[in-house]
């Protein structure tokens, strides 16, 4: 059954590849949210922050994804003083819950702490929510891009959402509507930071970035993030993404 | 006899393949100015073991060793405003080691279980928690860890919904029972509170009375208009509802694009203490002794913070006694210049006419430095 689906899934993919040049943004936009998106997943990440001075600091991390990108469970490993500090974004980054282990407290963030850096990284809690969302939230739109092999895609968010970018632009690939590049613009309209998905290999049957860089345009920051191992193949019971499992870490 | 129970701990834990060992060891060092220069700290060591036997089972354990240095003997009168007769009664502290915490966790689909000397943490507020009736926060430091509670917690998922029972037996057998049912409304935490407690005071030869006291309340924690707003309530009463005291918190928070942090929250209490021209001296010893959540009836705690580069952040806090017009000042810097180091270093300055609550220390430093491992 699962051969069966994963031929859909080709044949899907193929077919709108021979159309591509008549596709919609939105329609762009859903393909990448279908290679982007798959049920669930679970991966270790490492998180290499290259500080202003040009140090380094590492981070490792647990990340599990649950309904497409809607609900994400971070949970930190390494370094010892960020043990078990996790944090829970849901609904698609509509809610999002820190948890600090040694109080063994929780605590749900309002809106305005999505524009808080993870960590010290280059990385905002707004980041990591998935772009399930996107085409409700945002009007978007296609441009030429410069590479022939790419898609530009401009989002800018509607009036009633609430996040720190005044505009983000996506280039995605052609081939496999895989994006390449996020461009985050800040209220001013600013370029203030991208992300770069890089070394994208094939996992499970999804197009997966094995490593991404984050590069503050304004701050001269950055912050590289490897997943050091994924499976795709994983369920979640209905309680997982919850503030009680928040609390369980191991 | 503790050794003996440290030992056991040990080498339960020691011993086991799924064990794991982490903890901090923190320096501090303060300085006040109290009448003259008064200098003390402490080394201290806290060793966290983790074990889980099965899946559904955890055990947790946290030792801690304090060893002071400096000032050793206090007065009453070094950090209260209390009477002459009061003031010169001298105590001294010594080095300690405490078992924080000792507990062990069955996690059941159906219900969660903890049974031991477990941190206890609930409300929203963040300086003050009326409904939180087994410990409190230091004024001075609210989100430094506090110690454990022995008590029996049962959590009982009901949908996306959750009761909460915590009883913390008396050797009495009079135990502080609290009850809560959390869930979410209107994209905002809610708990509905309801508690009975056993609550301790002295009395006017400076002897503790206990009398059994019920509470209903409730806490929020959410958003409005993108503003991180929280609330926290506490009616309580004795039995025959003869004295209905309540107890309150609201507080808010932001952080603007460039990064600010503010903070500000405001707490209540009924039956805090009067000040006239000065504190009465059971009213005082009551809060050392941790029987009222605060001194006064009315108090403000504010909070500017911005990060300075990837790593430290810097600060204003403060603390107005709105019952007595006394303030506390705390500008901090905080730094973590290598992984597992923080170092942070504070000010408190203390303004207030005399004998209100924070005219005593005048000013004060201190310095800190923990190193995880």
């Amino acid at each position: 059954m699962r051969k069966f689906y994963s031929t859909i899934f080709i044949l899907m993919l193929c077919s709108t590849k021979l159309f591509a040049t008549e596709l919609t943004a939105d329609a762009i936009l859903d393909s990448m949210n279908t290679v982007m998106s798959p049920e669930n997943s679970k991966a270790t990440m490492k998180q290499v922050i290259v500080t202003t001075s040009g140090r380094e600091r590492i981070f490792e991390y647990e990340y599990y994804s649950g309904n497409k990108g809607k609900n994400l469970l971070m949970r930190y490993i390494k370094p010892k003083k960020v043990k078990n500090n996790a944090f829970l974004i849901a609904n698609n980054g509509d809610d999002i819950t820190v948890y600090f282990p040694r109080t063994r407290r929780t605590r749900k963030l309002a809106s305005h702490a999505k524009k808080q850096k993870v960590q010290g990284s280059d990385f905002s809690y707004e980041d990591f929510s998935g772009s399930e969302s996107w085409k409700e939230d945002y009007t978007v739109k296609l441009f030429e891009s410069s590479n022939k092999n790419l898609y530009s895609l401009e989002f800018i968010p509607k009036d009633d959402i609430i996040t720190s970018y005044s505009k983000m632009q996506i280039l995605v690939r052609k081939s496999d509507y895989y994006p390449t590049e996020l461009k985050y613009y800040d209220d001013k309209g600013i370029h203030h930071k991208t992300l770069f998905l890089e070394d994208i290999r094939v996992i499970e049957e999804f197009p997966t970035a094995m490593a991404m860089r984050m590069v503050n345009h304004i701050e001269k920051t950055e912050t590289r993030m490897e997943i050091l191992d994924i499976t795709y193949n994983i369920t979640f019971d209905e309680n997982f993404f919850t503030e009680r499992n928040l609390k369980k870490g191991k | 006899m503790r050794n003996l129970v440290i030992l056991f701990l040990l080498s339960t834990i020691l011993f086991s393949q799924l064990t794991e060992i982490s903890g901090y060891v923190e320096s501090e060092g303060d300085g006040f100015i109290i009448g003259s220069p008064q200098y003390f700290g402490y080394n201290k060591l806290r060793l966290d073991l983790d074990a889980y036997p099965t899946d559904a089972l955890t055990i947790k354990a946290s030792i801690s060793s304090k060893l002071f240095w400096g000032k050793s003997e206090w007065s009453f009168g070094d950090f209260m405003p209390v009477s002459e007769e009061l003031a010169s009664t001298t105590y001294t502290i010594s080095d300690t080691t405490n078992i924080d915490f000792l507990y062990s966790q069955l996690d059941l689909e159906w219900m969660h279980l903890t049974i031991g000397k477990q941190p206890l943490s609930m409300g929203g507020g963040f300086v003050w928690n009326p409904t939180n009736i087994f410990i409190q926060k230091d004024l001075l430091d609210p989100s430094y860890e506090l110690v454990g509670i022995n008590s029996f917690r049962a959590s009982l998922p009901i949908n996306k919904s959750e009761l909460d029972i915590i009883i913390q037996p008396n050797d009495n057998l009079e135990s502080n029972i609290y009850s809560a049912f959390n869930t979410n409304l209107f994209n905002h935490n809610l708990s509905l509170v309801g508690l009975q407690m056993n609550q301790i005071e002295l009395n006017e030869e400076f002897s503790e009375e206990s009398s059994k006291v019920l509470g209903l309340g409730f806490s929020t924690v959410g958003e409005i208009f993108g503003l991180g707003i929280w609330s926290e309530y506490l009616l309580k009463s004795d039995i025959n509802f003869d004295n209905p005291q309540n107890e309150f918190v609201i507080g808010g928070d932001y952080t603007f694009d460039f990064q600010t942090y503010v903070m500000l929250e405001a707490f209540h209490q009924d039956n805090g203490a009067e000040f006239n021209t000065a504190y009465n001296d059971i009213d005082l010893l009551n809060y050392v002794a941790g029987n009222t959540k605060a001194l006064a009836k009315d108090y403000v705690f504010g909070m500017l913070k911005h990060p300075l580069g990837e790593y430290s952040s810097i600060s204003l806090s403060g603390i107005y006694n709105y019952s007595d017009n006394s303030y506390i000042a705390i500008p901090q810097v905080d730094w973590n210049p290598i992984d597992n180091l923080d170092l942070m270093v504070s000010i408190f300055k203390s303004v207030g006419s005399e004998k209100t609550e924070f005219e005593v220390q005048n000013i004060g430093g201190r310095l800190r430095m923990r190193v995880y491992f």
